[in-house]
């Protein structure tokens, strides 16, 4: 029961199904695939596009600011309410709230999106790696976890910020380096089942290397994992950049983040000028909340059995 | 039961060994010199200061000979001294981490007495407005940082009403002026995790309703009451009590950005405060802490997993 390459039939078909499984039943373009989605997940679609903005917003941020990102004009209007000239108002030292938070976007989205692209290639890596080898890698790896998941995240990037700096690749660094672990659980979990399949037993008996069969057999099938995992990522970065922000441990001035600008700063100005709280802070509120709902409704779409739930 | 508890009292001591090696090693990080980087900021810089330094944070001796002493000092309950203030770091971790303790407590408390019920609901509800009401608080919240509650909870009174929120109030000025001063920050922390409870049970309890044994039930003729809180509740919980470890060290986390805001004296004010002083030997012991603290509440959750769950074998 082989055929010319001298693979078993039997090993051929069961190869055979687990990619069709991973294409799903028809392949259809992408602009097909989007409308569909845009149909079964209004509320997704338009959280997309919110994101699709900001991320605009973020990248043309020197194009659309009225005004350089830390100008301070020659006779400031300090604390100034929302007027022409200055569609937010201005801050204590009467630089423009609008321009500080378009800047802002860009921090946010940098870190958002560069350390979940970063911690989803490591917790692929080593979540696939600990369900397909088993044995004492996964052991240490399911320990490492344990323990990074033990001290609560504010407490750990502080503590490795405050040796090693907190420049803002260092905190997308930091980030990812947590985020890693912590979805290789979220990876690993999926995957282990996945790895009892008659496929993979299929690839394995081809003489695939486990490199070969984690790489195009086990992977395809956790990209619907992955991506979920991904969008969760990006609002937990975006909202740990913005606290470490807060709390004085994130990107230093002059470089503007809405996390420091909701900090101690404009606490002294909340009575006389509100808006230096509630700028960022709505800022903050529509990226997470529409990041968040846009993976709620990319887990419903990618798993049918979830939608609604 | 015992044998099972003991079983995993004993695998958390590597767990509890890879955090001391992290927090050992934490010292070495630093680019450079921690102690030029600690020298720098006072001015002057003598060798005998240098070698004062050293001896203090254990720089004189190699890796493993700081481990074993770190360990030592830890069986013994001596976290070392404090550099800058120069008191035993368990003296100054200790007073505070009751309020930190505190504050994670009522928040977990909090989000479950509220979460669990209203996850119910939404589930029994499932499809009417009291169910896209629910979700809808569930999902706002899930997505605002405790940092944004907490300061929106200060500003907004204090934009409309010209009211501050009272400060903290120590347990010695009585239980009530105490429990008052807590509610705010309470309700800053717990909200986010109330919604995570909300939407688990909600998903959990949906996933209940639709087993044979609650159709049994119902064609038993019990009533729904009876069916929900009787048989559906206990099994729905399952997931919500997992989940609820897994947030043990997230809810830490929101303690201690919630106690800056509402300036509470608690181990997040111990641990900033070591951080801009670069006091080493504070951080050390707070991570070690908190950390051990965490994988502690995880064993005991994992205790009342298996107390709920009969099928859930001891082993």
């Amino acid at each position: 029961m082989t055929n010319s390459n001298g693979r078993s039939v039997a090993a051929e078909a069961l190869l055979t199904e687990g990619n069709r499984r991973r294409r799903g039943a028809d392949a259809s373009p992408v602009l097909r695939a989007l409308i569909n989605y845009g149909v079964k997940q209004p509320v997704g679609a338009v959280a997309a596009a919110v994101i699709l903005l900001i991320v605009l917003i973020a990248l043309a941020a020197p194009v659309i600011a009225p005004y350089p990102m830390n100008f301070i004009p020659e006779n400031p209007d300090v604390l100034k309410g929302p007027s022409g000239a200055h569609w937010m108002g201005t801050d204590q030292y009467g630089r423009d709230v609008y321009t500080r938070i378009i800047y802002g976007a860009r921090v946010s989205m940098y870190v958002g999106i560069g350390a979940t692209a970063i911690s989803t290639v490591m917790a692929a890596a080593l979540g696939l790696s600990a369900a397909f080898l088993r044995g004492w890698v996964d052991s240490i790896l399911v320990q490492i976890i344990d323990v990074i998941q033990a001290i609560p995240a504010i407490i750990l990037l502080v503590a490795i910020l405050s040796t090693i700096g907190s420049s803002l690749i260092n905190i997308v660094l930091v980030l990812a380096f947590r985020a890693s672990f912590v979805s290789a659980r979220v990876v690993r979990g999926a995957a282990l089942g996945l790895a009892q399949e008659p496929y993979i037993e299929a690839a394995k008996a081809i003489g695939c290397t486990s490199f070969r069969s984690i790489l195009r057999h086990l992977l395809p099938n956790v990209m619907p994992v992955l991506f979920v995992l991904m969008s969760v990522s990006v609002s937990q970065n975006i909202v740990t950049e913005a606290s470490l922000s807060f709390l004085g441990y994130g990107v230093k001035d002059p470089t503007t983040t809405w996390g420091a600008m909701v900090g101690r700063d404009s606490w002294t100005y909340m009575i006389a000028a509100p808006g230096l709280l509630l700028a960022p802070t709505v800022a903050l509120v529509i990226t997470v909340l529409a990041v968040n709902l846009f993976g709620d409704a990319l887990r419903d779409h990618l798993d049918p059995r979830l939608r609604g739930r | 039961m015992g044998r099972y508890i003991v079983r995993r009292i004993a695998a958390l001591i590597p767990q509890l060994m890879i955090i001391l090696a992290l927090v050992v090693i934490m010292v070495d990080l630093t680019p450079g010199s921690v102690i030029d980087s600690m020298l720098g900021d006072s001015g002057v810089v003598t060798p005998e200061a240098r070698a004062k330094l050293e001896k203090a944070l254990g720089l004189d001796q190699s890796l493993p000979q700081r481990y074993v002493s770190y360990l030592t000092g830890v069986v013994q309950g001596d976290l070392g001294t404090s550099i800058t203030r120069q008191r035993p770091v368990t003296d100054m971790i200790q007073e505070r981490m009751l309020v930190t303790a505190e504050l994670t407590l009522l928040a977990v408390m909090v989000s479950i007495v509220i979460g669990i019920p209203l996850g119910m609901a939404a589930a029994i509800y499932r499809g009417k407005v009291n169910d896209y009401l629910i979700r809808f608080f569930a999902v706002l919240f899930l997505g605002i940082p405790s940092f944004i509650v907490a300061t929106l909870v200060v500003l907004l009174p204090a934009l409309w009403f010209r009211w501050r929120p009272p400060l903290f109030v120590p347990w010695s000025s009585g239980v009530f002026p105490h429990l008052f001063s807590m509610i705010l920050p309470v309700m800053a922390v717990s909200l986010v995790f109330m919604a995570t409870n909300i939407r688990m049970m909600r998903s959990s309890f949906i996933d209940v309703m639709q087993q044979d044994y609650i159709r049994t039930a119902r064609s038993k003729g019990l009533s729904s009451r009876t069916v929900w809180f009787g048989h559906g509740l206990k099994n729905a919980l399952l997931p919500t009590v997992t989940l609820i470890g897994l947030q043990a060290a997230a809810l830490v986390s929101g303690a201690v950005v919630v106690e800056q805001v509402f300036t509470l004296p608690g181990l997040g004010g111990v641990l900033f405060d070591a951080l801009s002083r670069r006091d080493y030997p504070v951080i050390q012991g707070v991570v070690l802490l908190v950390g051990a603290a965490v994988v502690l509440l995880n064993l005991s959750i994992d205790v009342i997993y298996n107390m709920l769950d009969p099928r859930v074998s001891f082993e």
